[in-house]
């Protein structure tokens, strides 16, 4: 209701007035935010009760989140208005912008409200708007005039409007700030540290793990500074120039996950990380950096130890085994040697056979690293590679010939020494398990993969084998008399391999037939 | 004047020196021992073999300092690797050697290598 004594003036400053407060308001509290804006508007539109709802998620009901009385000055919450008793009530705030009911005791779409709710309170005109949030109705803001009807202006409509906005954002700001309270408190629980790098570099962005970090190394916030403070090695050592660091590749989108060394110059302190950096792009802008860095110098100084101690070990194992290999070789075939000893020879030269292949598994086994398997990859040129594979695999390949089918010019991006091993285990079975004949190594590529497959004449699998064969410590031939040694450990690993170069591995084998195992790799340009 | 040609076996363990040394002279060529780096080095102060056959792991000087010690020197014998290191290839790219010989090896392969550098006129 107008006072006569206001010009429209007066009312349009005052409105205004009001929602300029509540825009600047900060709105991360909703239910706060709520009573500020139906304290507001009732006070701003001159009605006596005014109330937020909100939509329960089954869309069955609509519950009060706040309540204002103006003739008492007071808040309340929680009635409950369900869908089945207003159908045309529910409808419609689905479908307006505004609902302005002059006479809502007679509005279709109100009028269902009568009985139960308007009577009760005396309520004579409403103008409800539905508030949205991202895109879904939230609920609504309701407007309740007592006493005579009230024709709602066009003003009024767009003030209301306004104010269910101001409700939206608020929402949205409390959602946002509930994000960013759940991001913090995972940005501070985790053991690694975050950095955001903006797009020359500079620190933007530290997690309690990173700026600690920051600390020790002495500062270091832009990228010039950084460099002078510390010093970014590879895994062998070898210092990695800055502009070749995580954080500088990913400036220049690449994303990055390796080992280095850091050396805090100032105490000359060094540990080793686990660095994954990726860039952050807008269109095709990079515009931010986000590096994030784990600490695993024991992992790493556990792993080298294990390393040693496993060279060490196969070090030892094989020179006694290459003596007893030797020897029974050569006094096999010297002619003075009595018939009775050679299927003794030939035994203790099968002997040597298994313990230099269990060696080889635990050599194998040791590769696999305590943390994580790092790729280093880069363009791999298959017909090289596989070149080397057939070298490799000549001096057992005795009595089988390799076969090489390969085209030209055909590259993966491929960690060489852990692509290169797992075809070597695929091509050393094939030669194990099977009889004097050809193996075939094919390689046919399409446009997008590579499939490199090796293809034996041998044994095969077993058809109720075949679907354990790349478990680990798994041996199909375990026990009879084609079992070669060894401890189960190379299909596994080289499925492992391929899986985490991005492809996948498969096989068919008939028993008696052969067995051809497949390698889907993605391909990528030549080097 | 330094004596010229056979094969330089370099290994600490005894049983597969004699070995060696049974296998390679059983093919024609001269062999001359030493049980590490560097007793091989005191060899080739008065032999200037045809190829070096050298382990890695070794105590008193092993392979890898060897090779460095062999490298100061200038021309040297060709030197194929011997080791029971899963990658021989790396290993033997990585002391800038001829070849190498896995750990075990065939009769066949030991043969074919010995062959292939002691063919070679004497560097």
């Amino acid at each position: 209701m107008r006072k006569p004594d206001e010009s429209d003036g007066g009312v349009a400053h005052r409105r205004e007035q009001v929602l300029f407060e509540l825009a600047k308001r900060n709105k991360s509290d909703v239910a706060e935010t709520f009573r500020a804006i139906t304290e507001a508007t009732a006070v701003a539109l001159d009605v006596e009760r005014t109330s937020i709802w909100r939509l329960l998620p089954d869309n069955n009901a609509i519950v009060c989140e706040d309540d204002f009385v103006r003739g008492d000055s007071r808040h309340t919450a929680g009635d409950i208005l369900a869908a089945r008793d207003c159908p045309g009530y529910f409808s419609a705030i689905t479908k307006s912008r505004v609902i302005a009911a002059h006479d809502a005791r007679t509005d279709f779409r109100t009028r269902e409200l009568s009985t139960p709710y308007l009577e009760a309170h005396g309520i004579t005109s409403m103008m409800d708007v539905p508030i949205w949030h991202k895109g879904q109705l939230y609920g609504v803001l309701c407007h309740e005039h007592v006493g005579p009807t009230r024709r709602w202006t066009s003003d009024e409509e767009t003030f209301a409007g306004n104010l269910a906005d101001l409700a939206s954002l608020a929402l949205e700001e409390s959602e946002r700030r509930e994000v960013e309270r759940r991001w913090n408190a995972v940005m501070n629980t985790i053991q690694e540290a975050v950095f955001v790098l903006d797009g020359e570099g500079t620190v933007v962005q530290a997690n309690p793990l990173a700026a600690h970090m920051m600390e020790r190394a002495g500062g270091g916030t832009t990228l010039a500074e950084r460099m002078e403070l510390v010093e970014f090695r590879d895994e062998q050592g070898r210092v990695i120039p800055p502009h070749r660091t995580g954080g500088n590749r990913s400036l220049r989108g690449e994303i990055v996950r390796e080992i280095n060394q850091i050396i805090f110059k100032r105490t000359g302190e060094r540990r080793s990380f686990f660095i994954s950096s990726s860039p952050m792009q807008i269109g095709n802008r990079i515009h931010s950096v986000v590096v994030v860095l784990a600490d695993v110098t024991e992992e790493v100084a556990f792993d080298r130890l294990k390393r040693e101690v496993l060279a060490a070990l196969a070090h030892e194992f094989k020179t006694p085994v290459a003596v007893a290999k030797g020897y029974a070789q050569h006094m096999s075939r010297r002619s003075d040697t009595p018939p009775a000893a050679r299927p003794m020879l030939d035994a203790i030269e099968r002997a040597a056979n298994r313990l230099e292949r269990l060696t080889d598994d635990l050599l194998e086994v040791s590769s696999i690293s305590l943390g994580r398997l790092v790729l280093q990859q880069q363009p791999v040129e298959l017909t090289a590679m596989l070149r080397s594979v057939v070298r490799w695999a000549a001096p057992a390949a005795t009595h089988h010939r390799l076969v090489v089918n390969a085209p030209e010019a055909v590259a993966v991006s491929a960690d060489l020494p852990r692509l290169e091993q797992a075809v070597r285990r695929l091509v050393d079975n094939a030669i194990r398990y099977s009889p004097p004949g050809d193996v075939e190594i094919n390689v046919a590529p399409s446009d997008t993969h590579v499939v490199i497959s090796v293809r034996d004449r041998g044994i095969g699998i077993p058809a109720d084998q075949q679907s354990r064969i790349f478990e680990l410590f798994f041996r199909a031939h375990a026990g009879t008399p084609d079992d070669v040694g060894g401890l189960g450990i190379g299909l596994f690993m080289a499925r492992e391999i391929t899986i985490r170069h991005g492809g996948e591995m498969w096989f068919e084998s008939e028993e008696g037939r052969g067995s051809t195992f497949y390698m889907r790799l993605p391909r990528t340009e030549m080097p | 004047m330094k004596r010229t040609g056979g094969i330089l076996v370099v290994d600490d363990d005894p049983d597969l020196r004699e070995f060696l040394r049974l296998m390679i002279t059983s093919i024609g060529f001269e062999v001359i021992s030493a049980a590490n780096g560097q007793e091989a080095l005191d060899v080739l102060e008065d032999h200037d073999p045809d190829l070096i056959l050298l382990d890695m792991k070794m105590p008193v000087m092993d392979g890898w300092e060897f090779s460095r010690a062999l490298e100061t020197r200038g021309a040297h014998p060709p030197v194929v690797v011997f080791t029971a290191a899963p990658d021989p290839a790396a290993r033997a790219a990585e002391v800038h050697a001829d070849g190498w010989l896995g750990k075990p090896f065939e009769l066949e392969e030991l043969e074919a290598t010995v062959r292939k550098f002691a063919a070679h006129p004497a560097r």
